[in-house]
């Protein structure tokens, strides 16, 4: 994984218009940022769609990033955004959705969230939203807690507590026979 | 422990490759991506902005005239909290236009906590200047009249709708990721340095007329701000 400097040059590049700096800053983020999206929305293929859309975000924003500023709290910043948007959009149609579409829906839900780990996705579904995102930034992630603080548009020391509470809920969620399970999995 | 060790031993795992840049976003790419003009960074935007809001307060005093008594009474009272006004303006102005790029490193409490210091500012400064003014000012004791107030209401929206504008069309061209929290900011910016303008046509120290009137105008450009906000196009 290039550091900051390599990332910011590549987007330097991609505004100069080379094209060719996109694929190379995806080739580089999107290993980071699909263990991300596939958090927010357990689905592998929304997840899939998911980046497809932040890249395309990045393109129509890409006038929004300055030279010399971190480029993965930029990134992960239009990540969140656009899951956000899926996340509306999806409960919109839920709403306005008959029954019969929704019970058509759910067995396929039910069998792509529990991919990988079922109990640890069980836990962090029901950590409330504001832990969950501190903890799957930094965590599935691995972004510092400056880049994730970055991101949320919180404090550092804000992001620490919230992990710190996460993690607290999800060992208790987990149980300490089943975290030794999937953690024997890894 | 520390809450980073405590969580060291959590990791969330990956279970899949994302798929090819070239299968999947270059596709949908359009085929024509020429260069781009990045933005400025918030500090130059915001000074834009200070500079527009200066221009068109200067011009309203210009045209709607100076308070009378203003070559008398150039004492302390008359300049520091207009100049402190227009820095907490231009602060104001930064924060909307970083909350108006992704990532941009400000934070919700730290910005909160701007907002709230200064309205708590405003208002000691609103109640204290009766207190401080020479014993040589007349002042203008009006009370919550409510012909003086409005015209106070009006000169300030007046002077601050044309920065509210142009701060808003810099945000649309940006990409809010709290469009609300960055127009009420704004408005706050914007409330803030005509407030600052009125002190050179207003001669009122009178709480009564200046906090409902003229700290009232920049409670009701920050709220209009915030709602106008709401509207601005998601990205």
């Amino acid at each position: 994984m290039p550091g900051e400097d390599a990332l910011s040059v590549f987007m330097r590049r991609y505004q100069q218009g080379d094209g060719d700096a996109l694929a190379e800053l995806y080739r580089t983020t999107a290993g980071r940022l699909i263990p991300y999206l596939f958090s927010m929305v357990r689905d592998r293929a929304l997840a899939e769609d998911l980046l497809q859309e932040t890249f395309l975000r990045v393109h129509k924003v890409r006038h929004t990033y300055t030279y010399g500023r971190p480029v993965l709290p930029w990134l992960y910043a239009i990540a969140r955004h656009v899951a956000q948007d899926a996340a509306r959009s999806r409960r919109r149609r839920a709403e306005v959705g008959d029954g019969e579409t929704l019970l058509r829906q759910l067995p396929a839900l039910e069998s792509r969230r529990d991919e990988g780990h079922p109990d640890l996705w069980r836990a962090l579904e029901q950590l409330p939203a504001s832990w969950k995102e501190p903890l799957l930034l930094t965590k599935a992630s691995g972004l510092s807690v400056r880049e994730a603080a970055s991101v949320l548009g919180i404090s550092e020391g804000a992001v620490k507590v919230r992990v710190h509470r996460a993690v607290r809920a999800v060992r208790r969620a987990l149980g300490q026979s089943t975290r030794e399970r999937w953690e024997s999995m890894e | 422990m520390r809450p980073e060790n405590e969580a060291e031993d959590l990791k969330i795992p990956s279970s899949f490759d994302p798929p090819r840049f070239e299968d999947t976003v270059l596709a949908k790419l359009p085929s024509e991506s020429g260069p781009c003009k990045p933005l400025l960074p918030p500090v130059r935007r915001a000074a834009l902005l200070v500079l527009w809001a200066l221009a068109f307060a200067a011009a309203a005093l210009a045209w709607t005239g100076w308070k009378g008594d203003i070559d008398q009474k150039l004492w302390v009272w008359t300049f520091v909290p207009p100049a402190l006004e227009i820095v907490a303006g231009a602060v104001s102005f930064w924060l909307a236009m970083c909350w108006s790029v992704p990532g941009s490193g400000v934070h919700r409490g730290g910005t909160l906590t701007f907002w709230g210091c200064v309205f708590a500012l405003l208002l000691a400064a609103a109640l204290a200047a009766p207190h401080f003014v020479p014993a040589t000012y007349p002042g203008l004791q009006v009370g919550p009249g409510l012909s003086h107030g409005i015209a106070c209401l009006g000169w300030e929206l007046l002077v601050a709708f044309p920065v509210l504008a142009i701060a808003f069309w810099m945000m649309a061209r940006a990409a809010p990721v709290s469009s609300m929290l960055a127009g009420g900011l704004a408005g706050l910016g914007a409330g803030m340095i005509s407030d600052a303008a009125i002190h050179f046509r207003c001669s009122a120290v009178d709480p009564w007329h200046t906090v409902p009137w003229h700290l009232g105008a920049i409670v009701l450009l920050a709220c209009l701000g915030a709602l106008l906000g709401k509207f601005l196009p998601r990205w």
